[in-house]
């Protein structure tokens, strides 16, 4: 039987943690959503998928005692950015070879901006020993640096990147969830404090803390009001250059024509779409790499498309606008285009929302990300 | 601070890398001998300017930088540098350093 996503979860989404909130229990009470959303019980659950930076020296079997599970089915992912789309794949695969019936996946931290700090600097051994050393400050100066090339490469200007992000920031005001909110104009975009030329405050996504999840089961688990979502093709890519390349074309070009063929879709055919945005110019790679922007001409894509509100990406506000919890980052578009596709979004919900396609990027190995995913989901009738 | 930034050479096809692989990318062996690049080209240069959870940060100079021998690096500046200024590279304890050459 097919594997479907039946419910969705979010907890925390705050800026710093309270003083009784922790990484454990933003995925806890992110976990108690899920469920509730999807009308399940947690004797239901017997499959854990869990990703984050800040459960040491617990794993997922810890993690499975303190929520009170018995399992039979268990994962520990370690892809940050492209975990989300990883964990859905093991899942849906889990249910469909009967490994598990109801599976919830959860990712989740709450690390203040002195951890940050310590895990951008230990983030590998080549970072740690080659990279933290030069002062880099995090991965902004690295996609500092890409960025500068894709401006070159594809003619962006800081303009289009900013289209972009107010977009994003324009659906996150819609979005109750989101930690930024706020409008912003252009020009509060363009004179923002420059972190790491060329990218300034509003390129680099903010750390929050919270945790977000899913249930991943069958259609006929979720709840009898509401359409799940299926998975209609799901495809990933793992270190497909070696860091040799330019950062700009992503692995996700060399499984795009083989994922749309699997999805019996085209492009075209997408309503909604959740690219991870560490930064804007990853949104562009990602999108461009699935052939979702015409003629793969980028700077038109973000004149005539984002800034005029024709396409609709990351409209949860992304990690840029709604916050990035660490972990949950590559969670976040996932639940995202999943309520989109059960049409239970608010105020931010696209009319008529059928297919969605999610991607998840992550893991700068030395110069940039090496996991990539992403999988087209549908409104189940 | 060493002249030169050691790589890994593949005993094999002759590939070299940095940071250091464990099998070749290239051929697939496993045996490698020492190698030093010398010098290379600034190709991106960043100035950072913040970092999230640092107090009392100064500006760093970060330069993604093309070897002579082609390896792809990210290396750290004294000063700022435009594209294409020719440096020599330099280990500081196993991080590349670019000084205008």
């Amino acid at each position: 039987m097919k594997a479907a996503i039946i419910g969705t979860g979010e907890a925390g989404y705050v800026r710093r943690a309270g003083p009784d909130q922790s990484t454990h229990t933003f995925l806890r009470d992110a976990v108690v959503n899920a469920l509730k959303d999807a009308e399940l019980k947690l004797s239901d659950v017997d499959g854990l998928a869990i990703c984050s930076f800040s459960i040491e020296p617990d794993r997922a079997i810890d993690m499975a005692w303190r929520f009170g599970m018995s399992l039979r089915w268990l994962l520990q992912d370690t892809n940050g950015g492209s975990s989300g789309v990883n964990m859905l794949g093991h899942a849906m695969r889990g249910v469909e070879a009967g490994a598990a019936s109801v599976i919830v996946v959860v990712a989740g931290d709450a690390i203040n901006p002195e951890g940050v700090a310590k895990l951008s600097s230990n983030y590998n051994r080549a970072v740690r020993d080659h990279v933290a050393p030069l002062g880099h400050g995090g991965p902004n100066s690295l996609f500092a640096m890409l960025t500068q090339r894709q401006m070159k490469k594809t003619g962006l200007t800081k303009e289009d990147y900013g289209h972009l992000v107010l977009e994003q920031r324009r659906w996150a005001g819609k979005n109750p969830g989101a930690v930024y909110r706020q409008p912003m104009t252009m020009d509060e975009y363009l004179n923002a404090a420059v972190v790491a030329d060329p990218l300034t405050r509003y390129d680099c996504v903010p750390s929050v803390s919270g945790a977000s999840a899913i249930v991943v089961s069958t259609a006929d688990r979720g709840p009898s009001h509401r359409s799940p979502v299926g998975i209609r093709a799901l495809r990933q890519s793992f270190n497909y250059d070696h860091q040799q390349g330019d950062g700009l074309t992503t692995g996700l070009s060399t499984i795009a024509d083989e994922f749309w063929a699997a999805a019996g879709v085209a492009p075209e055919d997408i309503d909604v779409a959740a690219a991870y945005d560490d930064y804007p110019a990853m949104v562009f790679a990602q999108l461009n790499d699935l052939k979702l922007i015409p003629g793969g001409d980028l700077p038109r894509f973000a004149r005539d498309v984002i800034a005029k509100d024709k396409f609709p990406v990351n409209t949860s506000g992304g990690l840029l606008s709604a916050g990035q919890a660490g972990a949950a980052g590559g969670l976040n578009g996932t639940v995202e285009v999943s309520r989109q596709l059960m049409h239970c979004a608010g105020d931010r919900q696209v009319a008529n929302a059928r297919l969605g396609v999610v991607s998840g990027y992550g893991m700068v190995l030395y110069r940039y990300g090496a996991c990539v995913g992403a999988a087209v989901l549908e409104r189940v009738s | 601070m060493k002249p030169g930034l050691p790589l890994k050479k593949c005993t094999v096809c002759r590939s070299a890398y940095f940071p250091v692989r464990f099998i070749c990318p290239h051929c697939g062996a496993s045996s490698w001998e020492d190698d030093v690049v010398l010098d290379g080209v600034v190709e991106q240069m960043t100035t950072v300017r913040h970092a999230a959870g640092r107090d009392n940060w100064e500006p760093r100079y970060i330069a993604c930088v093309r070897t002579s021998k082609g390896q792809m690096i990210n290396a750290g500046l004294e000063e700022p540098l435009p594209e294409q200024t020719a440096v020599l590279l330099f280990d500081r304890d196993g991080s590349p350093i670019a000084h205008k050459r």
